[in-house]
């Protein structure tokens, strides 16, 4: 792994990584320790890489979710909707009230969105907050296209309808 | 068609899992702005969550743990332990006179029954009695020191394993400064790496 490589390609998702990290593990600590690990990986193990990785990005992408999925299954970790100290910068345009009552109730779809079942809940996060392609998103998770297809609607399906019969 | 229907369209494409992800983007600024319509109001929040976990960030990348490739040196410092070892035992082995531990005759020197006055000593194969005697002793005493004597041919196998011991020591101890020296290579890239991240962090 050059160091121009690790600059241009690798350094600029690390975000993102953590990101779906937590969203498979649910623990912020745990998802800096995948990044962590996911980066040495990618140092030590890209020039092997070099010539077969297309996709720099989607093969992050895939260790990342290999190894939370490996730590959440090893450690029986528990799927928390609460990411409290998570860093968020608003980007929010609409009016300071407006805004805080749309924030209150974001909390509890993101409940929501944690609680679907974990092929809906990494579809979702893939397609709506990572903004992934589906083909993308195939590759990440090792499913079809018409799994990533049939996933993302019926989260979004459930999403809707708690958000209907809940808020 | 206007701007509400064109979102009521979109939504009903995107609960389908059907949309594009520029009309995808569309939705999401509609519902980010303060023009959401009323009817739409009951999905801002669902949009909101995307747009705070969108925001999400790292925020302490643990940069030190980045590891160099390091040079397995441990290894080769156990091989020239053991070296060393053989060739303590090889030094042993051939510079012992092992023979000279049996020059000491066990068996008593005859005493020749012609000279009684002259008293033998069994362990001194060496002391000159009568001719008969001392040219048993004699020959028994050249006979222990040609034991002694160590032939040509294992002085030249010893050297022979010297020179490989020598060789595999060179091998090692070249192979333990390789070590080092790639341990300092990657604690360079070490450094560097940690810049990086300080600087993007700045």
């Amino acid at each position: 792994m050059t160091r121009t490589i690790f600059q241009e390609k690798i350094f600029p998702i690390r975000h993102k990584l953590y990101r779906f990290a937590l969203r498979i593990t649910g623990s912020i600590h745990e998802a800096e320790d995948v990044v962590q690990e996911v980066l040495e990986k990618v140092w030590k193990t890209a020039p092997e890489q070099a010539e077969t990785v297309l996709n720099w990005e989607a093969w992050c992408m895939t260790l990342t979710r290999n190894r939370s999925l490996d730590k959440t299954r090893s450690q029986t970790l528990r799927r928390t909707a609460t990411l409290d100290g998570v860093q968020e910068r608003s980007a929010d345009t609409a009016s300071p009230a407006q805004a805080a009552e749309n924030r209150d109730l974001a909390a509890h779809v993101k409940k929501f969105m944690q609680e679907l079942p974990e092929k809906q809940r990494l579809v979702m996060h893939l397609r709506d907050i990572e903004e992934l392609t589906y083909d993308e998103i195939a590759e990440t998770l090792s499913i079809s296209l018409e799994q990533v297809k049939v996933n993302l609607h019926r989260a979004r399906k459930t999403i809707r309808d708690k958000m209907i019969n809940q808020l | 068609m206007s701007d509400l229907k064109q979102i009521q369209a979109l939504l009903e494409k995107f609960w389908e899992g059907e949309t594009t992800l520029e009309e995808e983007r569309q939705l999401k600024g509609y519902f980010s702005s303060e023009r959401v319509d009323a009817s739409l109001k009951q999905y801002a929040p669902m949009f909101q969550a995307i747009r705070d976990e969108q925001a999400v960030q790292l925020n302490k990348p643990k940069v030190t743990p980045l590891r160099p490739q390091q040079y397995d040196w441990k290894g080769w410092a156990v091989a020239a332990s053991i070296a060393l070892l053989l060739a303590a035992g090889a030094w042993w082995l051939f510079s012992t006179p092992v023979e000279s531990t049996i020059v000491a005759d066990k068996q008593p020197v005859e005493q020749p029954k012609e000279s009684p006055e002259k008293s033998i000593k069994p362990e001194q194969p060496f002391v000159a009695q009568t001719e008969t005697t001392k040219s048993r002793q004699v020959f028994r005493h050249k006979k222990n020191r040609i034991k002694q004597e160590k032939p040509p041919s294992i002085n030249a196998e010893e050297e022979a394993a010297m020179e490989e011991i020598k060789a595999a020591l060179a091998l090692v101890s070249s192979k333990i400064r390789k070590g080092r020296q790639e341990a300092a290579k990657g604690a360079e890239h070490l450094e560097a790496i940690d810049k990086i991240f300080k600087r993007k962090e700045g």
